[in-house]
């Protein structure tokens, strides 16, 4: 998985410090986008193979820019992993229903987000 | 503080239009609130939480440099300190939605009469020049529907 691309879409800066450091240290490619607005824009040339969204953003918020994403062919197959700082069953349900691959509750566990981003890497490879 | 996505504004305008020709009623906005706002504070409170939690856990495994056994003691001083306050939060949390799910039947019976000696003992205490008369018209129109309509002025 070293070398992978991986966009980190979060507006606190200290969280996507902490996302951005994690992935890092295992040899991913990462960059980062403070909104909705900032991932569009840097998309196109960095495609990445995944990305961890936040879902509370100001502006447009991660599920629609998840939305959006799916129904853009340059974009529909990336792997899109929300995060959210308020996490319950159902924001995990609407979450998934609007097209993320998976689903975390902040805080991120440490030690499983590489392994959790590896294998949802994994599983998109494997699929048809 | 920000909203949930299902509270933000859409981005289509259908229900835009469903609210202007159902204008919410002053209760189910109140219950509304009150819900994005507790929502908000779990968001608000998580966030901090997460990164004083991840960065602690990162230095206490000894992946940024070599960690002395002290430094890794207070490293864990810190963790279960932040996981002590975020159940804390959570309970509290939690405990708020269950109280406001408990007041959000909304109907209850009201002391009308109550109310009414009330607000005219409310009045007897105001200056006589600055008091002015009002009327205050309550039909019954229905088991359990009044309509009550103030109007300026003694009744006719």
């Amino acid at each position: 998985m070293s070398g992978e691309r991986i966009l980190i879409v979060d507006d606190n800066a200290a969280s996507s410090k902490l996302a951005r450091v994690l992935l890092q240290r295992d040899g991913y490619e990462v960059q980062t986008a403070a909104d909705a607005e900032d991932a569009l824009r840097v998309l196109p040339a960095f495609e990445p193979r995944a990305i961890l969204m936040d879902i509370q953003l100001p502006g447009m918020d991660g599920l629609t820019l998840t939305r959006r994403l799916r129904t853009d062919a340059a974009t529909k197959d990336i792997v899109i992993l929300a995060m959210t700082a308020c996490a319950t069953k159902s924001d995990e349900a609407v979450a998934l229903a609007a097209g993320c691959d998976g689903y975390m509750a902040k805080p991120i566990d440490v030690r499983s987000l590489p392994g959790l981003v590896a294998h949802h890497l994994v599983a998109r490879r494997a699929a048809p | 503080m920000k909203s949930k996505p299902e509270d933000a504004a859409p981005g289509s305008t259908g229900a835009g239009l469903e609210a202007a020709v159902h204008p919410l009623h002053p209760l189910q906005e109140a219950r509304r609130l009150r819900r994005t706002l507790l929502a908000d504070m779990s968001h608000d409170v998580h966030t901090p939480l997460n990164v004083i939690i991840g960065f602690a856990e990162l230095m206490s495994e000894g992946k940024v440099g070599p960690v002395s056994d002290e430094h890794k003691e207070y490293l864990g001083d810190i963790l279960d300190s932040s996981r002590h306050l975020l159940r804390l939060i959570d309970d509290v949390l939690a405990f708020a939605r269950v109280e406001a799910e408990k007041t959000e039947a909304g109907a209850e019976p009201l002391h009308l009469t109550a109310i009414m000696a009330e607000i005219h003992s409310a009045i007897q205490g105001l200056d006589a020049s600055t008091r002015s008369h009002i009327t205050i018209h309550v039909v019954r129109e229905g088991p359990d529907r009044l309509h009550i309509e103030v109007e300026p002025g003694p009744s006719p």
